[in-house]
């Protein structure tokens, strides 16, 4: 049985800019960390006062035997907590609970050139993709998009692979996406990794322009927010609010329901659970359309509801 | 477009959008050419005999397309490529269920068995285990 969770101790924190710090961690226990590859992340244990909170983020740089993970964390507003706990709270030498890293954002190897987008914060597991491509010199080409007061911060974090196929831009105006994705040789892989909204844009612009399915890759860390509704558990009974900054697991998890999950952003499909009643309003990248068509499953770590209740088979 | 002979040089057909060639050797070069100036989006569509399809199919590939962006379309006679697995020479056209392999005159049954990297199907010896012990044959791919 392979090992899940991981005592993480904080070796360093390194304040980038006033929201965004670079967290180091090692083993707690002295056990050799398991290899975190380019696109993995980990989940991490948060205590936020009286809540708890399980947050995934993104290794930034491959982790192949130097006994290190490192992330960088955005300090957000409004938070759900995980983000002001760790800006705030975290101190060097704190324990943290949390898994072993997973990776649902590979690169393709067969891939004749790898082309990355990333989006403010979502730079995180390009950091660690660009390294290891680099390194194995294969071809890549980066856009990262940023606040105008950031280019220079991002520009920084880029500096040991700088290049022309390396660039910043300041502004969502700041990329021409169409004429990017238009330009690209055929055999390319697109990832992007940042707000919902850019990565749905660069999905749908390379959809458009006839790039199959399998060459458009996204990291699926999705805002759980919305309206509130209710769960009904059907098979151990009782009901759980799920307020509208908190996602229907962390409700779940809240309320002592024994729920499985692991990469807490819709893609993996640990936590699948059969609806009985109700909407769901599915934001996974987890069921086929036809099952979202159905109604009859819903990944409760991202998707929520239409209807005011939802009653699960749990 | 195949036109065969010298027919294609200059191309026959007026409109830019026509190529005529050669032969499918002909083409194959200009088509990979073409391809590796080729951008994300593009489809190819191929008709032909399934040994010029599977030329095609290997040149996308080799330029880094994948399944969902070229289609083939069978048209024309079904006559076999042959890999002989003794010698590994290849015997082109055959129409029948037994042939004379070109490289090393053993007398091949031709399987079923196609492969997609050698663009062939699979011939063996007929009478491998139990010399001179044959069949009839028979032509069943025209």
């Amino acid at each position: 049985m392979i090992q899940r969770d991981i005592a993480y101790r904080v070796r360093a924190i390194e304040s980038l800019s006033p929201t965004l710090k670079r967290i180091v961690l090692e083993s707690a226990t002295g056990d050799p960390l398991p290899v975190g590859a380019a696109g993995a992340h980990i989940a991490l244990t948060l205590k936020c006062g009286d809540r708890i909170l399980r947050n995934s983020y993104s290794l930034i740089a491959p982790s192949d035997g130097t006994g290190r993970y490192e992330l960088i964390v955005r300090r957000t507003d409004p938070s759900r907590g995980g983000s002001h706990f760790v800006h705030d709270e975290l101190t060097v030498g704190a324990v943290l609970a949390g898994y072993v890293p997973h990776n649902l954002f590979p690169s393709f190897s067969h891939a004749r050139k790898h082309l990355l987008i990333g989006g403010g914060v979502g730079i995180t597991p390009l950091l660690a993709h660009l390294a290891a491509l680099r390194r194995e010199g294969a071809r890549v080409e980066l856009h990262q998009l940023a606040a105008a007061e950031e280019v220079a911060l991002f520009t920084q974090l880029l500096a040991p692979w700088a290049g022309d196929d390396v660039q910043v831009h300041g502004g969502r105006e700041g990329l021409d996406l169409e004429a990017l994705l238009s330009r690209q040789p055929l055999g390319t892989h697109v990832y992007v990794c940042g707000p919902a909204a850019l990565m749905d844009r660069v999905e749908g612009m390379a959809v458009a322009l006839g790039w199959p399915d399998g060459r458009i890759h996204r990291e699926s860390f999705g805002a759980s927010g919305g309206e509130p509704f209710t769960v009904r558990l059907a098979r151990s009974g009782g009901e759980v609010r799920v307020g509208p900054d908190e996602s229907m697991l962390q409700a779940l998890e809240n309320a002592g329901v024994a729920a499985p999950s692991l990469c807490r952003g819709g893609a993996c499909g640990e936590c699948l659970t059969r609806v009985l009643e109700g909407e769901p309003e599915h934001r996974d990248h987890y069921l086929t359309a036809e099952e979202k068509a159905s109604g009859q499953f819903v990944m409760p770590c991202v998707s929520r509801a239409h209807s005011d209740m939802l009653v699960l088979d749990l | 477009m195949i036109e065969g002979h010298s027919r294609a040089i200059p191309s026959p057909l007026p409109e830019e959008t026509v190529h005529g060639f050669r032969s499918a050797s002909h083409l194959l070069i200009a088509l990979r050419r073409r391809l590796a100036q080729e951008h994300m989006g593009f489809r190819l569509y191929a008709a032909g005999t399934e040994g010029f399809l599977w030329d095609v199919a290997g040149a996308c590939e080799a330029a880094g397309m994948g399944k969902a962006e070229y289609r083939l379309c069978h048209s024309g006679s079904a006559q076999r490529r042959i890999f002989c697995v003794h010698c590994r020479t290849m015997t082109d056209g055959v129409t029948t269920n037994l042939v004379t392999c070109s490289g090393c005159g053993a007398q091949l049954f031709v399987r079923d068995h196609f492969s997609r990297r050698l663009n062939a199907f699979m011939g063996f010896q007929i009478d491998a285990e139990v010399p001179g012990e044959t069949i009839p044959v028979e032509e069943l791919y025209r």
